[in-house]
Parts: structure tokens; C-alpha cells; sequence
């Protein structure tokens, strides 16, 4: 049975992304305890709420240290929604805060000058995947694709403010459009993943992905 | 990208529906229909619990929880938000978002607490708007029950200031009454909202929905009886004696407080509604290119 592991780091909504990977048959654990997490085969860490809330609950229990000794071997680590811009090495969310800076590059408000005036914000609701070529499998042979058996421009459900963008373009494997601004939806960096959107929000396409998680080869 | 979104009025185990926030007839099991939502295609529920303000419980949860494990679409919680506390216990059983109305009326800095520590985008700011004699639009709480004095403009956009991320606008007075939307309580919100909006109230059929999408800035529409109606025929709950397209006749089996269907309420004393499947007003609003998710 494929084990996954959520970092418990008390931000809310875990439930529901608990529930997804049982669906799937995973035997799901979630925890801040420091061996569960550093033994982990699959490590999830998802997120509602602030950047700055998100970053304070892990340092208080070590959790940004553990990770970080957790991907000295090269495990999957995937940060959904906050979880992802956590990675980042700084928001500018409500002022400025350093990251866990796996992933080079900020986390950014939509922009909402006169040229972008007609959006909403914050992005609610379901928007494409727009996956880069090089990362869409014809074939459907390559066994560690993260968009593997997905629709083409599949539909995801964003729930947010603010965006990430990575210095280095090559991770970036799927582009979303808001309004004016095309940003990073999913990056892959080795086994480092990060979802905008919540795929265990997003129907079927939103499992497939979460799917895509549970075979990557350990 | 216009949202649809199927309301849900929760009260103990059942979904109900009323007219104007008033009466109600049992339709039967939230779980049951959700199910169906999803896979017809809803692209969120809204819950609402129609007790919750006033009696200070919140049953709903165990509901939520029930159906958040099945339904991978996100889930709005409304109705006995009081703190902050009841925030973190919905999130814990599943749900992705929370309306808040009455408490927020009493403590409007509730708004503010609640967006920094879950962030904006799960706070939601239920209205529910009531005509008052002038034409203009009064906030009210308690499940339709009480007038705030507030007008609706300057408390959308003092909640906005507290940073709320979304709107849920009901209309008190179309509610249940399959009359259509109405437009200018929605164009009241929409014209200036920087946060996206929710409308909900008065679907009565296919044309209704295109009416207000076409005329408002809407973001995403939710209704309750042109949905609930037609899926409680399918899953043979005989709720309603459906012939033409008018709702209440004759000798019927419904439970609830259904005074209002037996004898008329506030002029009405039937509703016209037309059992709406959300595939085919998905498909019904894309040919009229307006863009959802098929």
C-alpha cells in the first residue's frame, strides 16, 4: 500500500486532501512528529491560510529543518496551494518573509493596476492548465510524469491571491492565465512538486494528478 | 468562467426548501443530492444551515464531513459561524470556505479577524438582501428573520475593507418563488465589487440564469428549487405532484412546515418553477457562449 504523509503544521483543510489519497487507497498518516516525517516515502504539504501563519507553525515545531533533511535523499515532497509558495524563498505577502527556499523565486499578489482592472481577486473558481509541451506525454509511456493521463487544458479550482514565480522557467510545467497574468501552476523540480490549485478540489482531472503522485518511483 | 453552484438549506438531517426564507418542505438527503451534484457537474455547494443562527447549534458538520470524503468540489459552509473557532472545526470537517452573516453584523471586526488567520480566500460574506418600502436593499440576518438597518452597498464594501474574499448575495424576496433574479439587487454589488460574487435567489428556469449572467457582472450563480425539484423526481422522492411546469397542486405528501404551499404565501400560491438538470444548463449557457466548465 503506498504511504503518504501529511505534514500537520495546524493550517487548516487537511481533511479533504486526507480524504483524496484514501480514495485512492493510500494509507495516509498525518503528523508533525520529526521521525514520521523524515522516514516518509511521500511527503504532502498542503495549506490554507496566510504565508506568514504557514511559515510561523513550521519553524515552531522544526518542521522547515525536518523537510529539508527529508529531501537529502531525493523523496517526493508536493506543496499544494500555500504549502507550494511555502517552498518559495520569499512572499511579499502582507510584507515580506522568507521561504523554505527549495525553489528559487517569490511569491507575488495579483496584479491589480488599471490594465488589469476587471479581475477578481482573489481567484476563485476553475481555470486551465495549460501544460508545456515538453511535459505532456504522447504516449502516455513515462511513468514518472506528474501530467500523465490528463485531459488536454484540464480544468483546475484555484482558491487565491497570490502566485509563485520561479527563477528558473524550465520547472515551471504548467501556465495558468488570470486576467493578464500568466503564472506558474504546477513546477516540478527532481521529486520537489507544487500545485496552485487544489486537486482535491478538482474532480477527476484533480485526482488524476494526485494519482500521478502516488507512482512517482521511489 | 461563470460558476454553478446548487444551495443547499440544511435543517437536522434534510435538505429544505421555504418561499422568502419562510416555511419549508422536506426534500430529502443532502449527502444523496450532493452526490448527484458532482456528478452532474455542479462546480461547488453551498450549505446552509437554516437553524444554526438561531437556536446556537450547527448539526450540519457531520454532514459536511459525510460529504466532503465523496464530493472532490469545494464546499461552503453558511449559517452558525459565530467565531473563530467554528471556522477552524468546518475547515476540519471538510469544508474549503465559510459564509458568514449574523455574527458578522453583530462584530463586524469578526470579518477582519477571520480573513488574516484563514486568508480571504475562504471567507465569504453572505447577504441577505430584503426590499425595504424606499427600493432600496436592507441586510438581513437570522436566516431572513431580522433587519440589520444596514444598506447593502456600504456593508459589501466595508466587508471588502475587512478582506473578505467572496460575496454570497441572496435575495430574501425572490427566494423560492421561481420569479428569476433580480437584476438590480445584483447589479447593486457587482457594478463596483472588486471580490467575486455569488447570486442567488429566484431561478426559475434555464432563461433566468442567462438573464442575470448577460445583464450582471456576476461571477457564479447558485440556485436551490429548479435543481432540488427536478433531482428529487429522479430519485423518486415524490415531492412534488409535477404536472405542467407549476409545482404545488392538489393533494400532496411533502412533510415540513408546508403551510405556505397549502394556502398561499404572501400572494403566492403557486410556484413556477422548471426542473433544470445542471448538465443541460451547463450546455444550455455554453451555446449561449457564456464560458463554463463542461
Amino acid at each position: 500500500m503506498t504511504k503518504i504523509t501529511l505534514i500537520d503544521y495546524e493550517m487548516g483543510n487537511i481533511f479533504n486532501v486526507f480524504k483524496a489519497f484514501e480514495m485512492l487507497g493510500c494509507d495516509v498518516v498525518l503528523t508533525k512528529n520529526y521521525n514520521e516525517i523524515l522516514n516518509a516515502d511521500r511527503l504532502v504539504l498542503p495549506g490554507v491560510g496566510s504565508f506568514e501563519n504557514g511559515m510561523n507553525n513550521l519553524k515552531k515545531y522544526h518542521t522547515d529543518e525536518i523537510i529539508k533533511e527529508y529531501l537529502v535523499k531525493d523523496r517526493p515532497l508536493l506543496g499544494i496551494c500555500v504549502g507550494m509558495q511555502l517552498m518559495m524563498t520569499r512572499s511579499y505577502e502582507n510584507g515580506v518573509h522568507n521561504g523554505l527556499n527549495l525553489i528559487k523565486g517569490d511569491v507575488v499578489r495579483f496584479d491589480h493596476s488599471v490594465k488589469n482592472k476587471n479581475i477578481k481577486i482573489p481567484q476563485i473558481g476553475w481555470n486551465h492548465l495549460n501544460i508545456s509541451e515538453k511535459h505532456i506525454d504522447f504516449d502516455n509511456k513515462e511513468n514518472n510524469l506528474i501530467t500523465k493521463n490528463l485531459k488536454a487544458k484540464p480544468y483546475m479550482y484555484f482558491l487565491h491571491s497570490y502566485y509563485v514565480k520561479p527563477k528558473n522557467k524550465d520547472i515551471s510545467i504548467a501556465y495558468t492565465t488570470y486576467g493578464k497574468n500568466t503564472f506558474c501552476s504546477i513546477f516540478k523540480k527532481n521529486n520537489i512538486i507544487g500545485f496552485q490549485f487544489h486537486p482535491e478540489r478538482s474532480a477527476d482531472q484533480g485526482l488524476i494528478l494526485l494519482k500521478n503522485f502516488t507512482k512517482i518511483k521511489l | 468562467m461563470i460558476r454553478i453552484i446548487p444551495r443547499l438549506d440544511i435543517k437536522g438531517p434534510n435538505i429544505i426548501k421555504g418561499l422568502c426564507y419562510d416555511g419549508y418542505r422536506v426534500l430529502g438527503k443532502p449527502e444523496l443530492f450532493s452526490e448527484i451534484y458532482y456528478n452532474e457537474g455542479a462546480d461547488e455547494l453551498f450549505f446552509q444551515d437554516a437553524v444554526a443562527s438561531l437556536y446556537e447549534r450547527n448539526n450540519l458538520l457531520d454532514i459536511v464531513s459525510l460529504t466532503a470524503g465523496k464530493v472532490m468540489i469545494p464546499i461552503t459552509v453558511c449559517g452558525g459561524i459565530r467565531n473563530i473557532e467554528d471556522i477552524t472545526e468546518a475547515l476540519n470537517a471538510g469544508a474549503d470556505k465559510v459564509g458568514i452573516n449574523s455574527a458578522a453584523i453583530k462584530k463586524p471586526d469578526f470579518l477582519e479577524k477571520a480573513a488574516r488567520k484563514f486568508g480571504s480566500q475562504c471567507i465569504v460574506l453572505s447577504i441577505e438582501a430584503k426590499k425595504i418600502d424606499n427600493g432600496k436593499y436592507e441586510v438581513w440576518s437570522d436566516y431572513g428573520r431580522e433587519p440589520s438597518g444596514f444598506g447593502i452597498k456600504k456593508w459589501a464594501k466595508d466587508a471588502e475593507n475587512f478582506g473578505i474574499g467572496e460575496i454570497y448575495l441572496s435575495s430574501v424576496d425572490n427566494d423560492g418563488t421561481g420569479l428569476g433574479f433580480d437584476i438590480d439587487l445584483i447589479n447593486e454589488i457587482t457594478s463596483y465589487s472588486k471580490v467575486p460574487v455569488i447570486a442567488s435567489g429566484g431561478a426559475g428556469n434555464y432563461d433566468d440564469f442567462l438573464e442575470a449572467i448577460n445583464k450582471t457582472n456576476l461571477d457564479a450563480i447558485s440556485a436551490a428549487s429548479v435543481f432540488h425539484y427536478n433531482y428529487a423526481n429522479e430519485l423518486k422522492n415524490k415531492i412534488t405532484n409535477n404536472k405542467s411546469s407549476i409545482l404545488r397542486m392538489g393533494k400532496h405528501i411533502d412533510t415540513g412546515n408546508i403551510e405556505f404551499i397549502n394556502e398561499g404565501y404572501g400572494g403566492f400560491d403557486n410556484i413556477q418553477v422548471n426542473l433544470c438538470s445542471i448538465k443541460n444548463l451547463k450546455v444550455f449557457l455554453n451555446e449561449n457562449n457564456i464560458n463554463v466548465r463542461i
